[in-house]
């Protein structure tokens, strides 16, 4: 503890801090730092923007980038830097800061060590607005775009902050809260873009932000902008020093502590929504720059403020080389991509420190999941009776229902062995087993979510945040992207290997001495968003397999075969008992972990299995159907819902099991008919139905 | 006590669901054979009239010397398919005696008895060239796509099904129009080929060859010429291959008459678009088949990227500075055309020689870069008309 030691020596007001331990924990002592920040900051900056003017795909040599900006003539190379490379530099610079000090005001105003615009779910809110108004309402979006992505980043917000159960939150649950907000968003947001996709632009970055830039255009719409958020923000930096006492300090010195936070916070989501209208959502700048300044030793906030902007714009632009070096002579690599490759292992390791110094702020001491409004619940045996004959209707209607219709007759006839040739082949060869797919998916979906939720005591978790599903998408990515000459059936191994190993990752790295199921998910989370900046980058580089690898990363039920059924089913029935079995512990794992230690249950070994057992089933899952997402979160929630909060774990399986597969073969059935011939892939419906339903059911169980 | 009932009700479920695999899948087996073919009605062969068309694309050149977007083009695709070769070639000639051929593709050979009637075609560029042997498909994906993308003569008979998207095409569709054969795209429709070869036999291409010996030009005179032999139709095929080479030495002799040549006989070809906010180009590689079309015509391809499968490297504008002292061809749509909008009033743009010295020329929208005997001839009508004209 001499880190604890030197920090209570010190005996500045700042050092008391309640809000930020991990700063006080890790800052070192003495002036250093602040010398790093501020004299080897911009002269970091200065080398890097340096760096970045003279790379581009025409030639132009170091001496011409020299000569560009001291002495310009009019020279080609000239125009080439003053009006493609200074632009890209400048639009850097400034998002990078808007997006620094913007992670500065959350994690202050928030006192949450994750706060940032990309973890509040601010940049992918502000992003879905503007590609909502681009699709629906253009002449808005020219008007102002900041205004559109402002409301898109506030609503965003305070959607986080109204599931995660109001401003006094802990850290762990906005971060849950804020992820589940930006998945909706982003899945929305992929939706309208294959559904609106432009032809030509058959490629697009798949949301990372990129500083790609046309002229001076952005850099003039943004820097006025940018500077008077700035000004407020710094204007705000004495009283967010007083804040930071406490409330009630701050209140007894005069501070009109409401009236601060939301001035401060407006201003953090203009600043935000600002850069995400001029460079789209660039993750993670805002949330590890300001650690790191704050790790140097700086207190005050109006210091922290400036060497952020000054290391923020560092860190975009140094992305950005990177991006133009992996990218080389051609093509454009996403900055974004490359700031999320960087900063999830960051927030892996944030991950592991917040838990130390506030694991105590999540006792799971009820075994309550979710708050739901007492009501009467149906019993058991009913609602299963009910949820096997929908199944059965729905898997029934997903048979009859599709591009050719067949009268009720037909489809009985061609079940039992009659009917035409052409019936028997559209149902039996087509319909039945792509329908059956998507059954079996859906139900190892939603279980797996019902396993993960009940180890990690968050109703948030699923193979969706724990790495899982984006672990297989990544691994899929890399068989078909990078080693193109392989057989295509090896692209579910290559999922299923993915799904395994991304969760093994996250499951070491959350280890320490132990496992805590919030380190577990902030762990799940970093590593989630590291393989989903690979997919994106991967996607940019996928050449001739772009068309599939789009197709498979939003996940279809397409033409699933029987043999696909063949690969599935012998998992689920393996893997559905095991299920079933370790549920019961769960009930007691649901009580925290000290009471099912004091009775008897060996913790670990039932956490292992079931996260075993939950893994394996969306890694099936996934390397048959792709990465659907939403149902394995829905699908257990619908389960309580139905079922009540207070029921038995096996009974969720069950329920759940019944429900994913619902869902999932009204998707498929959904995707073929709805625009026919055209086909909707399942993962977008799941995205378009499930997003708004998964909001609810977060909202309907928010924490007071 | 509930649970476990439960649990017994679960697993025979299951125990159906398995059981039920097991006996459709011999269904599926018993299936596979295409219905044989019977229609035998009699048209004539159409020899002649693909040749025709071929002199009907070169009136079209005429028409789009005046044209600056290729809009003349439209207009006439819109105006002919009544006196093309249409409906009366929808049905090829009578079968009977043609016996079997063999037929490469890219994902093995596929033994063909006679003539397929009822063909769905899964991608644009090989329902362009069963069109130029004067066959009409009878089903086609994105026929509105192929419509404003592709404008070649003749064009595709109202009554072509629609068979959905390229990438994910109605298997029921197909199905229902019960083809005895498909024709597809290897690097889309490989990870359906089981189910495609269980509706029809299915013959999936590749038009963009990794094997770097092979241009994309060759590839498509092969594709073509594996197409004609499963119509049945080698003669008519190997007459648009004349026609089409023959066209290409006549745009050589114009383009040299015109004598343009004070700067050389170099160009490049972009492709351009806007992607998020963001204005791409496509440089076209000396693989692809626009620059080997080019090549053929005596012009000489000014851009050295890396060799790219699909044929072109997507760039930023500064790319431009490298190839701008030889002629400039682009196709860009007319609403989203970054040379004029965008970039327009760009110093970098402005400065290039090619802008500087009038040598841009736009080669229109609806000239497609990636298809066919016919759009090839189109490319070629159009370049002429940029050069000489």
């Amino acid at each position: 503890m001499t880190v604890a030691q030197r920090q209570s020596g010190r005996g500045r007001p700042t050092a008391t801090r309640p809000d930020l331990p991990l700063a006080r924990r890790l800052s070192p002592s003495g002036t250093i730092g602040p010398l790093v920040v501020f004299a080897g900051g911009p002269l970091l900056l200065l080398i890097l923007a340096f760096i970045h003017l003279t790379l581009g795909q025409a030639d132009v040599s170091v001496s011409d980038v020299v000569r560009a900006i001291f002495d310009p003539q009019g020279r080609g190379t000239d125009n080439i830097v003053r009006y493609v490379r200074m632009p890209r530099l400048a639009i850097g610079v400034v998002a990078g800061g808007a997006l620094g000090i913007a992670g500065v005001l959350f994690q202050s105003i928030t006192r949450n060590p994750l706060a940032s615009p990309s973890t509040l779910g601010i940049s992918s809110g502000a992003y879905l607005a503007m590609v909502v108004s681009t699709v629906f309402f253009p002449g808005l979006l020219g008007l102002s775009p900041v205004a559109i992505a402002f409301s898109g980043g506030t609503a965003a917000a305070i959607l986080a902050y109204a599931i995660a159960g109001g401003v006094r939150t802990t850290p762990v649950k906005l971060a849950l809260a804020g992820v589940a907000v930006s998945l909706v968003c982003a899945a929305l947001t992929g939706a309208l873009q294959l559904l609106y996709e432009n032809e030509t632009a058959g490629l697009f970055f798949w949301g990372s932000g990129s500083l790609a830039e046309n002229g001076w255009g952005g850099t003039q719409y943004a820097w006025p902008r940018v500077l008077a958020g700035v000004v407020v923000a710094l204007f705000l930096a004495r009283a967010l020093d007083v804040l930071a006492l406490g409330d009630d300090v701050a209140h007894s010195l005069g501070q009109r502590v409401r009236l601060i936070r939301t001035v401060g916070l407006l201003t953090g989501v203009f600043l935000a929504a600002v850069a995400v209208s001029v460079v789209g959502p660039i993750g993670f700048v805002g949330l590890i720059i300001p650690h790191l300044v704050r790790l140097m030793g700086l207190s005050s906030h109006r210091a922290i403020m400036l060497g952020t902007a000054i290391w923020a714009a560092a860190f975009l632009i140094g992305a950005d080389v990177v991006s133009r070096v992996i990218a080389g002579d051609i093509s454009e690599v996403p900055a974004g991509g490359v700031t999320a490759l960087l900063g999830a292992p960051f927030f892996v390791w944030l991950a592991r420190r917040v838990d130390t110094t506030r694991a105590s702020g999540q006792p799971p001491t009820r075994r309550r999941m979710l708050r739901l409004t007492p009501s009467r619940h149906l019993p058991f045996g009913v609602v299963i009776a009910g949820a096997v004959l929908l199944l059965c209707l729905t898997i029934a209607a997903g048979v009859a229902i599709g591009d050719l219709r067949f009268g009720p007759t037909t489809t009985v006839e061609t079940l039992t062995g009659g009917g035409t040739s052409l019936s028997q082949r559209i149902i039996l060869d087509l319909r039945l087993p792509r329908v059956l797919v998507a059954a079996l998916a859906g139900a190892a979906l939603a279980v797996s979510g019902t396993l993960l939720q009940g180890v990690v005591r968050n109703p948030l978790a699923g193979p969706e945040i724990v790495g899982v599903t984006s672990g297989a998408g990544l691994f899929a990515l890399i068989v078909l992207v990078l080693f193109p000459g392989l057989p295509l059936g090896i692209v579910p191994v290559a999922a299923f290997v993915g799904a395994c190993a991304a969760f093994a990752i996250v499951y070491a790295a959350s280890w320490r001495g132990g496992i805590t199921s919030t380190r577990l998910a902030l762990v799940g989370i970093a590593i989630s968003a590291f393989c989903a900046a690979g997919i994106n980058l991967l996607v940019v580089e996928a050449g001739l397999r772009v068309a599939q690898a789009l197709v498979w990363i939003s996940g279809s039920t397409y033409a699933r075969s029987w043999d696909d059924l063949r690969t599935i089913l012998p998992w689920v029935i393996v893997l559905f008992p095991v299920a079933w079995v370790v549920a019961r512990y769960l009930d007691f794992l649901a009580l925290g972990d000290d009471p099912a230690r004091g009775l008897g249950l060996a913790i670990e070994r039932v956490r292992v299995i079931s996260m075993a057992t939950g893994v394996a089933l969306a890694a099936i899952a996934v390397s048959v159907v792709g990465t659907i997402g939403f149902v394995g979160l829905i699908g257990p929630h619908t389960a309580r819902l139905v079922l009540g909060e207070q029921q038995r774990h096996r009974n969720l399986v069950v329920g759940a099991a019944l429900f994913g597969a619902i869902l999932l073969v009204i998707a498929d059935t959904v995707g073929r008919a709805a625009l026919a011939p055209k086909e909707i892939p399942s993962g977008l419906v799941t995205a378009v139905i499930g997003a708004p339903y998964f909001l609810w059911l977060l909202w309907r169980n928010r924490s007071v | 006590m509930l649970n476990r009932t439960m649990a017994i009700v679960l697993v025979l479920l299951l125990l159906v669901v398995a059981a039920c695999g097991d006996d459709d899948d011999d269904n599926g087996g018993d299936d596979q054979q295409p219905t044989a073919t019977e229609q035998t009605s009699g048209s004539e062969p159409s020899a002649t009239e693909s040749s025709d068309e071929a002199t009907a694309g070169d009136d079209a050149s005429d028409d789009a010397t005046e044209a600056d977007d290729g809009s003349a083009t439209a207009d006439d695709s819109a105006s002919t398919p009544a006196d093309a070769a249409t409906s009366e070639s929808t049905e090829p000639e009578s079968s009977g005696d043609s016996g079997t051929r063999t037929v490469e593709h890219a994902l093995g050979s596929l033994e063909i008895e006679g003539v397929p009637q009822t063909i769905v075609v899964l991608e644009w560029t090989y329902a362009e060239d069963l069109l130029a042997l004067g066959v009409q498909p009878a089903g086609v994906a994105d026929v509105e796509g192929y419509n404003t993308w592709v404008n070649v003569e003749p064009a595709l008979a109202d009554d072509v099904v629609d068979i959905g998207t390229r990438q994910e095409p109605s298997l029921e569709s197909i199905a229902a129009l019960e083809p005895d054969l498909i024709i597809g795209v290897q690097f889309r429709h490989e990870p359906i080929y089981d189910q495609l070869s269980a509706i029809a036999p299915t013959l999936l291409f590749n038009p963009y060859p990794e094997d770097r010996s092979i241009t994309q030009l060759d590839e498509m005179e092969q594709t073509f010429m594996a197409i004609a032999t499963a119509v049945d139709r080698e003669d008519e095929g190997q007459q648009v291959l004349d026609d089409m080479h023959a066209h290409f030495e006549d745009a050589k002799e114009q383009i040299r008459a015109a004598n343009i040549d004070d700067d050389g006989d170099e160009f490049s070809l972009a492709q351009a678009f806007t992607s998020e906010d963001t204005p791409q180009i496509r440089m076209f590689t000396d693989n692809s088949m626009a620059v080997q079309i080019f090549e053929a015509i005596g012009l000489e391809n000014e851009w050295d990227g890396e060799w790219d499968a699909f044929g072109f490297n997507t760039v930023g504008i500064e790319a431009l500075t490298e190839v701008d002292d030889d002629f400039f061809f682009y196709v860009a749509q007319d609403d989203d055309n970054p040379f004029e909008g965008a970039w327009a009033d760009n110093p970098v743009w402005l400065d290039l020689d090619f802008v500087q010295d009038d040598e841009v020329f736009p080669l229109g929208g609806d000239t497609w870069l990636f298809g066919g005997p016919l759009s090839a001839e189109l490319i070629v009508d159009k370049v002429v008309a940029a050069l000489a004209g």
